[in-house]
């Protein structure tokens, strides 16, 4: 330690000062001759250990205040060896590159983008007014273009903060060779200062030849450091027994040079819900997979947590959402009751959304007359279904439209019962779209040839933006709807400004499957029969997922086994629904944020352009129901960070100059593992002052003897 | 000593005793106003109880009319009311010196007041008084007398003290219960600033062997506030030391000490059925005294009362 000002370092004897004053209040005080000494004695004798302790506290006190003043006036410093870059004494333009990915958040006490930032500060403290500086943060995509005055690159080092994000370092670099060629200056300079980690230099970008000089501040560690880390989550109820049970998976990362045991542990809800262990061999990966019950009505966030102690402790949570789970009752509303059950309209309906003995469902269905309706309790059930029902009246349909507006599911099929004109009057605002008249689609035919029924048009199979209810159909391997053929349907009435959403069309268009959100509630219509009678829907696979996912989906119970997840730094583009304006997003951070759609192909789309934070992100289509909860939020997204910035493997400098064609190349840095090519680069070092906190320490003493002086005044 | 000397401190003498009699007389005259009943009632013999005839009983007690109305011997019983013999022990150590200042009243010379006061009264009813002052850590010793004679030899024995030297008050308290030949009213004026459990003992036996106990506890308004707030050197004067004291620091302390040696002492009169008074020596000693003597006649008429 180096003083600017040492003459004050007298004020040192000052030190001595309360200790005079102590002895000289001592040597001052008067004799009092006093009757009542005995007790005066005795309360000296009882008190004498603890009143000494204090005395002698607030003496030190009163010393360490005098001495911490004297050494304040005095300005200690220290030199500090900053990056020796030889900078140059000419005039220059120099543009920092300052690495603040995620891989940046390591090290302890300090992170490794601090140190950065100091490195950074020290380099604009060496440059002189004429010289002109320019800042890059790659991964906020933040780019101060060179100039003279320094201060608002000061100030924006030290106000920013490192990302969950990757950096492509060669990228920027591009970006700041453009830059400084179009400022024409004529020494540049690109100063560099990461942990040169290898995934930030990808091999798809190949830089030009640049005239100037790129340095490079290695803050990496030397030593192989370990690291482990997480890769998304997978939800998924493959080869499981019945649908209580869901399959989570997450990746598991092993990024050091040695064999490790990852500790897992799975939290749900904020509760731990299970542990488990992985052992990974070097530079390896893995998977670790947990099954869990699905608790009824279950909606919770969840992640999967790294215990092991790592080099960065930032990826080592993966989250994930699960939703749906709980029971389902269904009221199934025969039109055609009065038939023996197996020649019923509901009867494949009912064996489908609950086999029974043959699989497990959550789906507890009730099949009653039309005339039974009027008694039925609606509010014990969450999805009413409508089997070709005829008689339908005007209280009846109140009853459900009620049943509807506070949220229950509609579920209505046609038949022979259905009669066009009275649903249309009766039902109304409830239909997604008006009904039509039948059609067979080979009436007229004459040979057999052309008794041909129509099927589903099942390419939706695959597509990412399929409906919710559609999701199980992965394949045209596993369960193609398209299979089905259909020999009579109602057709519908187009709309200019469609009120409800198509979910599967027949293969010559006609819609088949329609969804209309009403109230609190949704309606899915069937343009044809539900049994047998106008199609044999009912006896191929995709009946039974068709009918399960419509009356969970109707019953917001639909449990996403897919998922919705990314990757910090994606792009999130989401098809607003018809009859919404905006969306509310919540994100994992916990702030809200009003997103506005843009146009495209006739759709109104909702873009995030880039996920800045892991964790669960809730959006809430506007206008929507109130009040809003993490439970109705009509679409929830795991964020989860990109594993590959976990893997701290250092370019090698080979590589480096491979990669970057400059006319001067240089790697150094405190922590450099591989010197600069022969440049013996003198250590420069700038003064680094103190005095700040001894003044800490003096208002920190003072308060200390205040709250001593205060104690013996209570006492 | 020189001739000059010895007749100054003659001069004082004189001046002394004529202003602690003054006053004390002035303090009894002060106390008696407001009583009442005179506590005079001369001497006189009660009739009190009648109880069987046994052989060595004199003849002339028989009551006469009893024998003739029963045909048995029954003898009279009279109350003796012969004069109280009461003691004053005045304490004289060296704490009762306090304060020093010249202006203010010391305890010794308020405690010799009150002492004086009481005497007079005392032997204004007949009684016999004694004096026993703690001088220098000795009992010096005046017996009892009756006749109101004895109250300049009383009042010149405490004005010739000066009070110095430890208390002792226990021990002394118990050889003046050994030179006490019968049953007392003993009136103990001190500050009672010594060792607390040889004052309870004390106390216990003299209480024990039948004696009447009052005590006035004689305290300057110094010793019950505290007021004191630079660091001084506090010393005692009965060679206890000195030590250093920010007073603020050991105010509460002190306090609570002293208040717990006060109401220790109350306890203990309360169980051995002794009086207490405490005395401050800023207030006026006659309306005291008086206060306390209206106090103890309203008690001793309800203590009469079956």
């Amino acid at each position: 330690m180096k003083f600017s000002s040492p003459l004050f370092l007298l004020g040192l004897l000052g030190m001595a000062l309360p200790l005079i004053i102590h002895f000289w209040k001592m040597r001052r005080a008067k004799t009092l001759r006093f009757g009542a000494i005995r007790f005066l004695l005795q309360s000296e004798q009882v008190t004498r250990r603890r009143r000494k302790f204090w005395e002698y506290l607030l003496l030190l006190c009163r010393m360490l205040l005098v001495a911490a003043l004297s050494l304040a006036l005095a300005r200690p410093y220290r030199m500090v060896s900053v990056p020796a870059f030889s900078l140059g004494a000419g005039q220059k333009s120099i543009i920092i590159i300052l690495d603040d990915s995620l891989s940046m958040q390591r090290g302890r006490p300090q992170t490794l983008f601090e140190e950065g930032k100091k490195a950074a500060l020290s380099i604009l403290d060496q440059l002189s007014d004429l010289d002109r500086a320019g800042l890059i943060l790659p991964c906020q995509e933040l780019e101060m273009e060179p100039a003279q005055d320094h201060n608002p690159l000061r100030k924006k080092l030290i106000d920013s903060q490192p990302s969950f994000l990757r950096a492509n370092i060669s990228l920027w670099l591009g970006r700041a060779e453009q830059t400084l060629n179009r400022f024409g200056a004529k020494t540049k300079k690109i100063l560099v200062i990461t942990d040169l980690q290898k995934s930030s230099f990808p091999d798809t970008i190949t830089l030009n030849p640049f005239d100037g000089e790129i340095y490079f501040y290695d803050l990496g560690r030397s030593e192989l450091e370990g690291n482990l880390s997480l890769g998304p989550v997978a939800l998924s109820r493959e080869s499981l027994a019945g649908e209580q049970s869901v399959k989570i998976t997450a990746g598991v990362f092993n990024f050091s040079g040695e064999s490790v045991e990852a500790r897992l542990a799975l939290d749900l809800g904020g509760q731990l819900t299970s542990r488990g262990a992985l052992g990974l061999q070097k530079f390896a990966a893995g998977e670790k997979f947990f099954v869990l019950n699905l608790q009824p009505e279950m909606s919770a966030e969840g992640k999967i947590e790294l215990l092991n102690q790592d080099a960065l402790e930032l990826d080592n949570q993966s989250y994930f959402h699960l939703r749906g789970g709980g029971r389902v009752k269904v009221l199934l509303v025969d039109g055609n009751f009065a038939a023996e059950p197996s020649a019923r309209e509901s009867y494949y309906l009912e064996r489908a959304l609950n086999p029974r003995l043959y699989a497990l469902s959550r789906i507890d269905p009730e099949v009653i007359s039309e005339n039974s309706l009027s008694h039925a309790e609606l509010k014990n059930f969450q999805v009413v279904v409508l089997v070709d029902c005829a008689l339908l009246d005007q209280t009846q349909v109140e009853r459900i439209r009620n049943f509807v507006d506070s949220g229950g599911g509609l579920f209505i099929t046609l038949g022979e019962k259905a009669n066009p004109e009275k649903y249309n009057r009766l039902l109304g605002d409830l239909l997604p779209r008006e009904i039509r008249e039948t059609k067979v689609p080979f009436a007229g035919a004459e040979a057999i040839s052309e008794l041909q029924p129509l099927h589903i048009d099942s390419s939706f199979i695959g597509s990412q933006d399929r409906h919710p209810i559609l999701k199980p159909f992965m394949s045209a391997d596993q369960a193609d709807p398209g299979h089905a053929g259909f020999s009579k349907y109602f057709l519908l009435y187009q709309e200019l400004v469609p009120k409800g959403r198509v979910i599967l069309k027949l293969t010559d268009g006609s819609p088949l499957l329609l969804e209309k959100n009403f109230g609190k509630g949704n309606v899915l219509l069937f343009a044809s029969s539900i049994g047998p009678a106008w199609n044999d829907l009912c006896i191929h696979p995709a009946f039974l997922p068709l009918v399960h996912q419509s009356m969970l989906y109707l019953a917001r119970s639909l449990f996403d086994a897919g998922g919705e997840s990314a990757a910090v730094g994606d792009q999130v583009e989401l098809v607003l629904p018809a009859g919404k304006s905006s969306a509310l997003v919540l994100t994992s951070r916990g702030t809200e944020m009003i997103r506005q759609p843009e146009k495209q192909a006739g759709q109104n789309m909702l873009r995030i352009s880039r996920l800045m934070e892991p964790g669960i992100y809730f959006f809430w289509y506007l206008p929507g129901p109130e009040p809003r909860t993490r439970e109705n939020a009509d679409f929830i997204l795991a964020v989860n960070p990109e594993p590959r910035e976990s893997d701290f493997r250092k370019i090698s400098l080979p590589e480096l100059k491979k990669l970057i064609p400059a006319s001067a190349l240089l790697v150094q840095g405190e922590k450099a593992e591989t010197p600069g090519p022969g440049t013996e680069t003198p250590t420069s070092f700038v003064k680094k002052p103190y005095h700040a906190n001894f003044l800490l320490l003096m208002l920190a003493l003072a308060g200390l003897e205040l709250l001593i002086l205060a104690r013996s005044g209570w006492e | 000593m020189t001739f000059w000397q010895g007749k100054q401190e003659t001069l004082e003498l004189i001046s002394r005793v004529r202003r602690l009699e003054l006053k004390s007389r002035e303090a009894a005259e002060g106390a008696l106003i407001g009583l009442h009943r005179s506590r005079h009632r001369g001497s006189s013999i009660e009739f009190s109880e009648h109880r069987a005839y046994s052989p060595g009983d004199e003849i002339r007690l028989i009551d006469w009319k009893i024998f003739a109305k029963t045909d048995r011997c029954f003898i009279k019983q009279f109350e003796d009311e012969t004069r109280i013999q009461a003691y004053i022990l005045l304490d004289a150590s060296g704490s009762m010196a306090y304060p020093e200042n010249r202006d203010k009243t010391s305890k010794f010379e308020y405690g010799a007041v009150i002492a004086a006061a009481l005497a007079y009264l005392l032997l204004g009813q007949g009684d016999a008084v004694g004096l026993a002052l703690i001088d220098r850590g000795r009992l010096n010793w005046m017996p009892a007398r009756a006749g109101e004679r004895h109250f300049p030899e009383l009042v010149e024995m405490m004005a010739r003290t000066e009070p110095s030297g430890e208390s002792k008050l226990g021990p002394l308290i118990l050889e003046l219960k050994n030179r006490i030949s019968r049953k007392s009213l003993l009136l103990l004026v001190s500050d009672f600033f010594d060792q607390e459990n040889e004052i309870e003992t004390s106390l216990k036996l003299l209480r024990l062997a039948g004696n009447e106990l009052v005590l006035f506890q004689v305290l300057t308004p110094e010793e019950i506030q505290f007021p004191f707030d630079r660091i001084s050197w506090f010393e005692g004067l009965e060679n206890e030391g000195r030590v250093l004291i920010d007073p603020g620091q050991l105010r509460k302390k002190y306090l609570s000490l002293l208040k717990n040696w006060q109401d220790r002492l109350k306890r203990l009169c309360l169980e051995q059925a002794a009086d207490f008074e405490q005395f401050l020596t800023s207030q006026n000693p006659g309306k005291m005294l008086s206060a306390y003597l209206v106090h103890r006649s309203q008690t001793q008429r309800r203590r009469a009362r079956p």
